[in-house]
């Protein structure tokens, strides 16, 4: 029996302790990568950019700025059409912020230049969107993981100014960096390696940036002498506009490949509609104003039938009569694998027109915003003759000189409400962030009108959407320091 | 019991041996006093020596005596009884003994056995009989009402029920909190017992906390379900046992819906008047109900076909509604055979089961084939146990391309839906179909299907040596594991050009749109989805284990046992267990296949999607247990464990804990009492335990990247960090829990009372925190936050009258649970959890509030709770906050069965009640969204006063609230139902969740005294049973079953949706014929 006792004995031990170590030893995942490196996260990175630009998080402005209008089809969207929001009905707030602890991954991750200046204006750009959406938001707390749980907010206009710093750091970084630094090449989705180019963009968002803040007088001496001391690198034109193309493909795999604005109001891989193609329909001020002075855009931007643009009111209830309701056109929607615009040349040019009518750079006016016309018709698949036709149209031409109905000189708002106005036609649905904040920082296009849902009544346009619901759940004692959001009168401020 | 007794003895008495003097040799029958039944494996002594045997499965008993002799007749449970042997042939009747509640042994932990009066907690011992009396296709659901803190809800109906068990509660915020399901000795996945042959089951064994089931480890937090399966008998006669059983099952209760109004979904003129507003004409191409009131005539119906035919249908509900007539009556029917043989030192034990099921949906169908096969050899000192089974399940079902729920409630009543059962006809077809919105629930049934097969091992071997009296050693060895495969599918769409035209302009002025036009292009390609999975055979892993794992598991355990000075009687146990779980799956799928009808993933346009995974967790542990007893009325049990998992970091991975137990048996103690025929029997108990849970997904300490949405495209690759930022400081959660009780016997054991008290707390709970996105992340997982759960439980049986004084036969019992939650904190300004989201409505774990919380949207009201209405339009205003709305899981759950018997008729009942817990009827706010819910016709679709509403007659800053008796809400249909405050809250849709039910019901015949006759049929019996065959709910709740749930998972408790079908009964027969 003792012999039994023994071998039973031996055995507990033994099993016990012999593989122990490494039986236990599970810490591996062998289901998703613990390493990466800077190129798959900048592909990444970009590419989720893209996706947030043009993706459907900004559709409300599309609709509230006059592109788009809630399908007559569908059971009426309140939110939407009655501007009833909560915090819980917009938020334009999650995915920018997990996009920025990618690119700050990579500034941190990796000690190579041209990697961490891109990271830095990738972040800018990020937070600038921040900012434009939600004013005060955590910045100098913000992506520390479990270090700061609960970061509290920056002053937008701080944020603001420690951006251009940061696009100033990463111009230099680009500058400097030795000949043997890395390139990241194909990883880099947006200009293929092309760092003059990135210089370009990084100084067409200083430009951005700096305009923005045009109606803070006290801050313009400071933003003129920043921009101007980067000028001379040059700015984006027709030829280079900030796109991402990692490679599109017209599938519907691995959460979907097309192009972000066609997986946004577009076709699925065997044609069925996306679901804001179903939900959206051409706004009738849209298809009036981009067919107002022979502008042939109306037609390209929307779809039609007959040769004829089916548009709906924003509010409006009932099927517009005469066929099937628009929905955006091949000339937003080019093609599953189109490009995904970060930043459209004609946005950069018509903020070059801007900045030369208004001093901060050198260059005539009249001859960015003709260019920025031009952009705007070839992107959406027209000739840059047709443009021509339709910019040396005396209500179309850039206003300088003498106006002959008054007979007096025409003004800087006369300029200003232009170059707006055409930005707006030119940023026609895939840009409707961007012409929602130019609208609130100078208040052109002048005439969108609001919303006929019955019951609205709007006192005027959105100024802001409120903070997410998300924030008042993890965040709650720092976002209710921003006090209560209205979103009729709480503005960004750098809003008129 | 009977048989669970005789398993017992036959190991004991294997230590007899026979030898003795040739004299005389006497047979004889022992009887139980109580039912006549003849008692197997009674031990028979000849007094003062040790001459004995014991009686077989007829209760004879053949023995060899000196010719004078006095016999001793002992058996577990009974009074031992002395008869002196005169003649050949002694019969005799025992008596059941008076403390038989203190002598019953459980399988507890580890299989140790224990007498009941040793325990120091609360347990539940379930027989074979008490689950299978209604022979639910689940044993588990056979569990229901039977024993106090044992909560099992089955959160929906088909083909293979998802059900889901808690004991005391939930104790984890997330992860699991299912009862630890122990299969002979092994801890097996909950997923498994659907596995489990309900006619295999010798009895369940029911350990309410973590005290009692401290032994079994970081698994055995949320107590545990101990099932024993039948080894054999010992009686030298083999029998073989038949049983049929077939069921029906039908809707019971189908959601209030209402039949008064017709088609309209807000469209204008020409259906809506335009001056007045008055909807004038329904909308025949309308998935909604707002239209007028139904007028019986002949109505247009959908979209005219291209040839300009129009259907038409009478303007009124038929007298079937045609959404419930959509539900057949399902049946099924199970076939059963064991085989059981054995003697005193072997045993075999054969079972199989066949259950056929169709069900309430049209087309869906399940099978499921089980065999298991046991055996045992004693050879001297050595005896070796070894079971193994197999289950086979194949289910046909829908496969979901819309809740079928949903498109009933988008058809309007009047809708003839029957006659689309064709769905390639004209009218029925995507493409000419009435419903502009919506597609055939006939064709979503016809072309959407999924079908899956599982297949599930599970065996054991058990080795056990007993060189000595004082010593035994046991080896275990035991694998369960199984595969899932499942492949889903849809067929192809194909639109006509016609549809795609948008022939509502045609027909009805405008562009309304049609499913084809919304589509927009002629083929929606069919989709296949493939998914394969090794583990426990069922679709889901739940990373953190048990549930989806497979697992293997050793176990050695030695076994010290001795009398000192009599009196104290120890018991040492120290054991070893190493067990390791896995699961992986690989699946597939495409949405665009190449080739019309035809199934297969190769052949695509694309990309298919992939999807690969795997999962390991080992643990080691080792424990030990130390019992005392003294003098058979004190006992202390003391227990410590230490667990190495490998989940954790090498530096937290091995952790203690301890428990301690004990009990007192107060009438054995005192003298005064002993004998004492009003307390027969009294015990008090008391535990203490610590069980450490490692509440953890394996690799979850180290940050990963995931492949960013749409990458690779072609050689680009992107990765992204995870949006969870992961944590490798995480240490187990540790519940501790205090236990209190008493166990009492009235009038020689007839009456028996079980009361207990439990307070556990569970600390450190691994929680994944939603953070703000601005930290980079939008989840991490900490150890915070600390749960409450205390509680009471009450257990009363009574045998009111025996039958074996009498023909008539009595016995009622009922068991009631108090579970009480709190969450007594959670981390920093986090002092909410948000678990599961719906629409207008959360689950959560809040700080102060019961576990699970149910938080909803609701509209303004003034402090007396009544709703406030503005003054000009009457209608309600939404309140920007989530109200708290009431606990989800139930806080009282009251079980009570009878069970009458006259002569050879047994009629045998439950019923439970639960209450306590509200539920969020989220189909009933689709069900109002589309205008067929009766809530939504509630106001006959005029504009109405509401019901107690108030109108602020003072100002903003001082209120002052008067009743409204005269603004009428500005608009009755839609405007109000539709959309608007009151619709957008979601405190319009919850219900109490009370309800009482009748669970069981079943009238046995037992035919046996007319079949004993031919010579190969022992036993016989037939029984008409039923399963949950009337419910009462409160007039507030007209909806569905409060039972049912979105998921077995913890935050969709309480939460339904349209995924979940209608209640039903289930009603049918049973033959059982022993050989």
């Amino acid at each position: 029996m003792k012999k039994y006792i023994s071998i039973i004995f031996a055995t507990l031990t033994l099993a016990g302790s012999s593989c122990k170590k490494d039986f236990l030893e599970l810490s591996k995942n062998p289901n998703v990568p613990t390493v990466t490196t800077p190129q798959l996260l900048l592909s990444g990175a970009l590419k989720s950019t893209a996706d947030i630009v043009n993706g459907g998080s900004y559709v409300q402005y599309a609709a509230w700025i006059g592109y788009l209008s809630w399908s007559t089809g569908y059971q009426p969207n309140i939110a939407l059409l009655s501007y009833q929001m909560t915090s819980a009905t917009y938020d334009c707030w999650t995915n920018p912020y997990l996009n920025l602890a990618n690119y700050n991954t990579i500034l941190n991750s990796t000690t190579e230049p041209n990697f961490q200046a891109i990271a830095k204006i990738m972040i800018a750009f990020d937070f600038e969107a921040l900012v434009d959406n939600y004013n005060n938001v955590p910045y100098t707390q913000a992506l520390q993981g479990t270090k700061v749980l609960n970061p509290t907010y920056d002053n937008g206009s701080a944020i603001y100014d420690d951006l251009l710093k940061q696009i100033d750091a990463a111009i230099a970084l680009i500058q400097n960096a030795p000949a043997s630094a890395a390139n990241p090449g194909s990883s880099d989705i947006m200009y293929g390696g092309n760092m003059n180019n990135w210089l370009k963009f990084a100084n067409t968002l200083k430009l951005r940036i700096a305009l923005r803040q045009i109606n803070v007088s006290a801050k313009s001496a400071a933003l003129m002498a920043d921009v101007s001391a980067t000028s001379a690198l040059g700015y984006l034109d027709a030829t280079n506009p900030a796109t991402v193309n990692p490679g599109y493909l017209n599938s519907d795999a691995d959460g979907g490949q097309e192009s972000p604005l066609w997986r946004n109001y577009g076709t699925t891989q065997n044609g069925g509609a996306q679901t804001n193609k179903a939900e959206y329909q051409a706004n009738t001020y849209g298809a009036n104003s981009l067919s107002a002075n022979n502008d042939p855009r109306s037609v390209v931007v929307y779809t039609t039938t007959g040769g004829v643009v089916i548009s709906s009111a924003f509010g409006q209830t009932t099927p517009p009569a005469g066929g099937t309701p628009s929905t955006p056109g091949p000339g937003v929607l080019k093609s599953p694998t189109m490009n995904a615009t970060i930043m459209s040349s004609a946005e950069a040019l018509f903020l070059q027109s801007e900045a030369a009518k208004d001093g901060y750079i050198t260059g005539d006016p009249v001859a960015l915003y003709n260019a920025g016309i031009t952009a705007s018709f070839l992107d959406d698949g027209l000739t840059a003759a047709q443009a021509q036709a339709y910019y040396s149209q005396a209500a179309i031409a850039y206003p300088t000189g003498i106006n002959p109905v008054t007979t007096l000189p025409y003004t800087d708002a006369d300029m200003e409400q232009a170059i707006i106005t055409q930005k707006w036609k030119a940023l026609a649905i895939y840009g409707a962030f961007e012409a929602f904040n130019e609208y609130r920082r100078t208040g052109y296009p002048n005439d969108i009108p609001l919303s006929i849902y019955p019951g609205a009544n709007p006192p005027n346009q959105v100024t802001r959407i409120p903070y997410p619901a998300v924030e008042y759940k993890t965040n709650a004692a720092n976002v209710a320091a921003q006090g209560t959001v209205n979103v009729f009168t709480s503005k960004i401020f750098w809003a008129k | 019991m009977k048989k669970l007794l005789l398993g017992i003895l036959c190991f004991l008495v294997l230590c007899f041996t026979q030898v003795l003097a040739q004299n005389r040799t006497v047979t004889g029958t022992v009887t139980a006093k109580e039912d006549g039944l003849p008692i197997p494996g009674v031990t028979v002594k000849v007094k003062g020596t040790n001459v004995g045997t014991q009686t077989n499965t007829a209760g004879k008993f053949t023995l060899t005596v000196p010719q004078t002799a006095t016999l001793v007749f002992s058996f577990i449970g009974y009074e031992t009884k002395e008869q002196p042997a005169t003649g050949a042939v002694v019969n005799v009747t025992l008596t059941l003994a008076s403390s038989q509640l203190g002598e019953v042994v459980v399988t507890g932990a580890l299989g140790v056995k224990r007498q009941a009066k040793e325990l120091g907690y609360a347990a539940t011992n379930i027989t074979a009989a008490t689950l299978t009396e209604t022979h639910p296709t689940n044993f588990v659901n056979g569990l229901t009402g039977q024993a106090p803190g044992l909560v099992i809800s089955t959160v929906n109906n088909g083909l293979n029920p998802d059900v889901r068990f808690t004991l005391r509660g939930n104790r984890h915020i997330t992860g699991n909190n299912f009862a630890l399901v122990v299969l002979n000795g092994v801890p097996v996945s909950p997923s498994e017992v659907n596995s489990i042959n309900p006619d295999d089951i010798e009895s369940v064994n029911i350990l309410n906390g973590a005290g009692a089931a401290a032994l079994y480890g970081s698994e055995a937090s949320n107590g545990a379900l101990v099932i024993t399966t039948k080894k054999g008998s010992a009686g030298g006669v083999p029998t073989v046992t038949y049983s049929n059983s077939f069921q029906l099952e039908s809707i019971s209760y189908f959601p209030a819906l209402q039949t008064q109004f017709g088609s309209y979904g807000g469209e204008g003129p020409p259906f809506q008047d335009p001056v007045t507003g008055f909807i004038t004409t329904p909308v025949p191409f309308e998935n909604q109900s707002y239209g007028p009131a139904y007028n019986g005539q002949l109505t247009k119906v959908g979209i005219p076909l291209q040839d300009g035919t129009y259907q038409y249908a009478p303007y009124s509900t038929p007298k079937v509604d045609p959404r419930r007539a959509f539900f057949q009556t399902g049946h099924s029917e199970q076939n059963s055979v064991s085989y059981a043989a054995g003697d005193a030192n072997n045993s075999f034990n054969f079972t199989a089961n066949r259950l056929d099921k169709t069900d309430i949906v049209p087309m869906d169908s399940y099978n499921r084939t089980q065999m298991r096969v046991s055996g045992s050899k004693t050879v001297g000192i050595f005896r070796a146990d070894a079971t193994a089974s197999f289950s086979q399940d194949n289910t046909d079902g829908y496969g979901n391309y819309g809740d079928l729920l949903s498109t009933l409630f988008n058809t309007p009543s009047w809708i003839p839906l029957e006659n689309y059962k064709n769905v390639s006809a004209p009218f029925s077809d995507p493409s000419t179909y009435f419903n502009s919105y919506g597609i055939n629930p006939y064709w979503s049934l016809q072309n959407s299907r999924s079908v899956s097969r599982s297949d599930v091992f599970s065996g054991s071997f058990t080795g056990t040596l007993t060189p000595a009296k004082w010593f035994d050693a046991t080896y275990r060895l035991a694998d369960n594991s199984g595969t899932y495969q499942n492949q889903t599918t849809r067929a192809e769409i194909d639109y006509t050009p016609y549809a795609l035209s948008d022939p509502t302009a045609i027909a009805y002025g405008a562009h309304y749109g049609t499913v084809a036009q919304a589509f927009g292009a002629p083929v929606n390609p069919g989709t296949v989805s493939n998914y394969v999975g090794f583990g426990d055979g069922s679709s889901t892993i739940g990373y953190g284990g048990p549930q989806g794992y497979s697992r293997i598991q050793q176990d050695m355990i030695l076994n010290f046992h001795k009398t000192f000075f009599n009196d104290f009687k120890t018991n040492l146990l120290l054991g070893n267990t190493i067990w390791q779980e896995y699961a992986n799956f690989v699946s597939n799928g495409t949405n665009n296949l190449l080739i019309k009808n035809f199934y297969n993933v190769n052949y695509l346009l694309g990309v298919p999607n992939v999807g690969q995974g795997n999962y390991t967790i080992r643990q080691i542990a080792y424990f030990g247990d130390l019992s005392l007893g003294y003098k058979d009325y004190l006992f202390v049990d003391g227990t410590l464990r230490n667990d190495n998992d490998s989940r954790l970091a090498a530096a937290n991975r091995s952790f203690w804990y301890p428990s301690v137990k004990g009990s007192f048996l107060f009438t054995q103690a005192i003298d005064a009492l002993k004998g004492n025929k009003t307390i027969s029997y009294g015990k008090l108990r008391a535990s203490y335990s610590q069980v450490g849970d490692v509440n953890l997904n394996p690799y979850s300490l180290i940050n990963t990247y995931t492949a960013t949405s749409g990458f690779p495209y072609g050689n680009n690759g992107g990765l992204g960090l995870s949006t969870t930022l992961n944590n490798a400081g995480l240490k187990p959660e540790l519940s501790s829990e205090v236990e209190f009780g008493t166990d009492l016997g009235f009038f020689d054991g007839r009456y028996n009372l079980s009361v207990t008290y439990y307070d556990t707390h569970t600390k450190n709970q691994t929680l994944p925190i939603a953070t703000s996105p601005t930290t980079g992340y939008q989840n991490t997982i900490l150890n915070i936050g600390e749960t409450q759960n205390t509680g009471y439980e009450f257990k009363l049986d009574a045998q009111v009258l025996q039958k074996g004084k009498s023909s008539v036969g009595l016995n009622l019992g009922a068991n009631f649970s108090i579970q009480d939650s709190k969450v007594l904190s959670l981390f920093g300004q986090t002092t909410q959890l948000p678990l599961g989201g719906y629409t207008n409505a959360t689950t959560e774990a809040v700080v102060g509030k019961p576990y699970t919380a149910l938080y909803v949207t609701d509209v303004m009201r003034d402090p007396e709770g009544r709703v406030i209405v503005d003054p000009t339009t009457g209608m309600p205003e939404s309140n920007p906050n989530l109200v708290y709305a009431g606990q989800t899981t139930p806080k009282y759950i009251l079980g009570l069965t009878q069970q009458v018997s006259w002569k050879f008729i047994t009629l045998s009942l439950t019923e439970e009640y639960r209450a306590g817990n509200v539920i969020y009827n989220e189909s009933l706010v689709s069900a109002t969204a589309a205008g067929v819910s009766a809530l939504s016709a509630e106001g006959g679709r005029q504009r109405f006063i509401f019901p107690n509403s108030v109108i602020n007659t003072g100002t903003a800053a001082n209120p002052v609230y008067t009743p409204n008796t005269t603004i009428s809400t500005s608009d009755g249909n839609l405007n109000f139902w539709d959309s608007g405050a009151y619709y957008g809250s979601g405190s319009t849709y919850v219900t109490s969740g009370a309800f009482w039910k009748l669970r069981e019901a079943d009238l046995e015949f037992n035919l046996t005294q007319w079949v004993k006759k031919s010579k190969f049929i022992k036993k016989a019996s037939f029984a008409f049973n039923g399963r949950n065959l009337l419910m009462w709910r409160p007039k507030t709740n007209n909806w569905t079953d409060p039972e049912f749930a979105n998921s077995n998972t913890n935050g969709d408790i309480g939460v339904n949706s349209t995924a979940q079908l209608p209640p039903t009964r289930i009603y049918g027969g049973n033959l059982t014929i022993t050989f």
